[in-house]
């Protein structure tokens, strides 16, 4: 017989993609991050097309153009990168290659937190309510329940990143003259990958405040509740250079909650990264943890 | 003798202050049609929810097929259930839950269809497969519980009021099904529908206030072997004392006008004798007779236990 968690994931899965609200905020998603990746190639194209006629008024032979345009974009990008409050050298090379893929995983890590929230908040809750979970624990494990939709509904999300940012690669290919392929493909699994991790922390603690509740509105403002404190955390950290010597250990706390270990994403050094990655995939396994132990003492 | 299919050992259930379930030991035997009967409160549904592995225990054990309450997933496929007031997810078509639901158990995703097929053509569903949870009335949704609940072939199946909310048509019909299943598969049937339980069911047992008050097959919870019911028109004090006489002032219950009577004996004595001794004393007395029967309805047996007998031995104006 079949394992039941590869089943519920399976299931789950294509029942994800039935859900109409499911699939509306995905394809919103989408077509966001397109729109955006798209403006960001329409205004490149624009500045190659301004900074070649430039260089073309001056005579210069067009492989030197070509390098005097790459160079230009270089320190295009060194600007995004101080932006993000990280020093040029250590942006990760495969962003500083598309902009418009920095430009796309820039808005997924901002939107994917709340995005999460509300495809997954009534993971649970609403069968809680209904109490369809009485037709399904009688032919699956509990754990493979939970386990099941976390791992699916993480999936759906990753999915929709990888096709936003295999055509944000297509699009790139075709419209921008400064286009390398094979670095944009890196760029765009490198991306898909890195969000992998994020959707899996936000899509547990979703499921957290799902598990946690009959009612999918409270389901709702939970997760929303949970995110605005852990937004709150950050404060502190920021407010560090206002304040004395004493409270120079305030400058940690942010590090409690995912936001605290975003920059590691962006990062060219690989230990930063894995700690970043390990960070989030320790907060996806914690709060699965707690969803798990909650509804498998859950009456229903 | 064959081990029973369904096992509570000691089960407590406890919700803050209040206990549900005090201490209940139950079994339920293989290829019984059990009655799961009590009064409002008495703990009915709690057992149930203990037994499809739905609510835990404070404490004790309940094993289906010598499975953990809590650990069915064991044994999908061979243990179903049709829960009360749960509905269908809004998502998906009716037919397409229970296709999921047979995949669940082991078939494959055309055997698993055309399962859902037939289970939906047992409760007269056929043509309403295509309907989402969300469109399905009160009587649908719960024939659709049932169709979920006879997927495959599970040899126990738990049906909470399988047929409340349906009109008689589709009761009866329901009815005949749940009977039917007894060739091959052991049903538990929790229902406030005494004569209901009556006609369909084997065995039964009756909770009150958490506890196990009765236990056995019908015929000895109503009393078959040990008791006789008249029903009678124009009953006199003198009759009724010409019976005591015969019987025993404790084995008699009637009183004057009383529609029935009731005479209780010991199981060692013929019930031909005693029925043929009451039928005379009756026409000795010219009290007309309406009907007899053997034992006691369900209801006055349910009664007696739940809440002692309000009628008293009779005692002779």
């Amino acid at each position: 017989m079949r394992s039941g968690l590869v089943q519920v994931i399976r299931e789950e899965f294509w029942l994800a993609l039935r859900t109409r609200r499911l699939i509306v905020l995905l394809v919103m998603y989408v077509v966001l991050a397109l729109l955006i990746s798209g403006a960001t190639m329409f205004s490149l194209r624009e500045a190659e097309r301004i900074a070649m006629q430039e260089i073309a008024a001056r005579g210069i032979p067009p492989d030197m153009a070509r390098d005097l345009l790459t160079s230009t974009m270089e320190r295009g990008i060194d600007e995004v990168a101080r932006l993000l409050s990280k020093e040029p050298e250590d942006f990760h090379p495969l962003f500083r290659t598309s902009l418009p893929l920095a430009a796309f995983f820039f808005l997924a890590t901002t939107v994917i937190p709340f995005g999460t929230l509300v495809a997954s908040f009534d993971l649970f809750a609403s069968d809680l309510r209904a109490r369809s979970f009485c037709f399904a624990t009688l032919r699956y494990r509990r754990r493979d329940i939970v386990l099941g939709r976390v791992i699916a509904h993480t999936a759906t999300l990753a999915v929709a990143n990888s096709i936003a940012a295999a055509i944000i690669v297509v699009m790139s290919g075709a419209l921008l003259t400064n286009f390398q392929l094979g670095s944009a493909l890196q760029g765009a699994a490198w991306c898909s990958f890195l969000l992998l991790f994020m959707c899996a922390a936000f899509v547990a603690i979703s499921a957290f405040a799902s598990v946690n509740t009959r009612r999918p509105g409270v389901a709702l403002a939970m997760g929303f509740g949970i995110f605005l404190a852990m937004a709150f955390v950050r404060i502190p950290g920021s407010l560090v250079g206002l304040m004395g010597p004493e409270w120079q250990w305030m400058a940690h706390v942010p590090r409690l909650v995912p936001w605290g270990w975003y920059g590691g994403l962006w990062s060219s050094h690989p230990g930063e990264t894995a700690l970043s990655l390990a960070v989030y995939g320790a907060y996806a396994a914690g709060f699965v943890l707690l969803a798990l132990n909650r509804f498998s003492k859950e009456d229903l | 003798m064959k081990a029973p299919v369904v096992v509570c050992r000691q089960v407590v259930k406890q919700y803050g202050a209040q206990r549900a379930l005090d201490g209940l030991n139950l079994e339920v035997p293989q290829g019984a049609i059990f009655g799961l009967l009590g009064p409002n409160g008495a703990g009915k549904s709690t057992a149930f929810g203990v037994m499809c592995g739905w609510l835990q225990a404070t404490s004790g054990d309940t094993e289906v097929l010598g499975t953990p309450s809590r650990e069915l997933w064991r044994v999908a496929g061979r243990v179903s259930a049709l829960p009360q007031d749960a509905s269908f997810p809004p998502q998906l078509a009716i037919r397409e839950q229970l296709a999921m639901y047979a995949r669940a158990a082991g078939m494959n995703a055309t055997t698993a269809l055309q399962e859902a097929d037939r289970t939906l053509a047992l409760v007269k569903l056929h043509d309403a497969g295509h309907k989402r949870g969300s469109q399905l009335s009160h009587g649908m949704h719960k024939r659709a519980g049932l169709a979920q609940a006879l997927l495959g072939r599970p040899e126990v199946i738990f049906l909470d009021e399988p047929t409340s909310g349906l009109d008689p048509v589709t009761a009866r019909e329901i009815k005949d099904l749940i009977a039917s299943l007894r060739s091959h598969a052991t049903v538990i049937v929790s229902s406030h529908n005494l004569s209901e339980v009556q006609e369909i069911c084997s065995h039964g047992a009756i909770l009150d206030h958490g506890r196990l008050v009765a236990y056995g097959t019908i015929a000895d919870l109503t009393r078959q072997g040990a008791e006789v019911t008249i029903h009678v028109r124009d009953l006199t004090s003198a009759t009724i004392r010409r019976l005591c006489e015969r019987f025993g002032n404790g084995n008699v219950q009637a009183e004057p006008s009383s529609p029935t009577l009731r005479i209780r004996f010991a199981s060692t004595e013929d019930p031909a004798a005693i029925n043929r001794d009451a039928l005379r004393i009756l026409l000795d007395t010219n009290t007309p007779v309406l009907g007899l029967s053997a034992g006691t309805s369900l209801e006055r047996a349910f009664i007696d236990l739940t809440r002692g007998a309000s009628a008293g031995p009779a005692s002779p104006a």
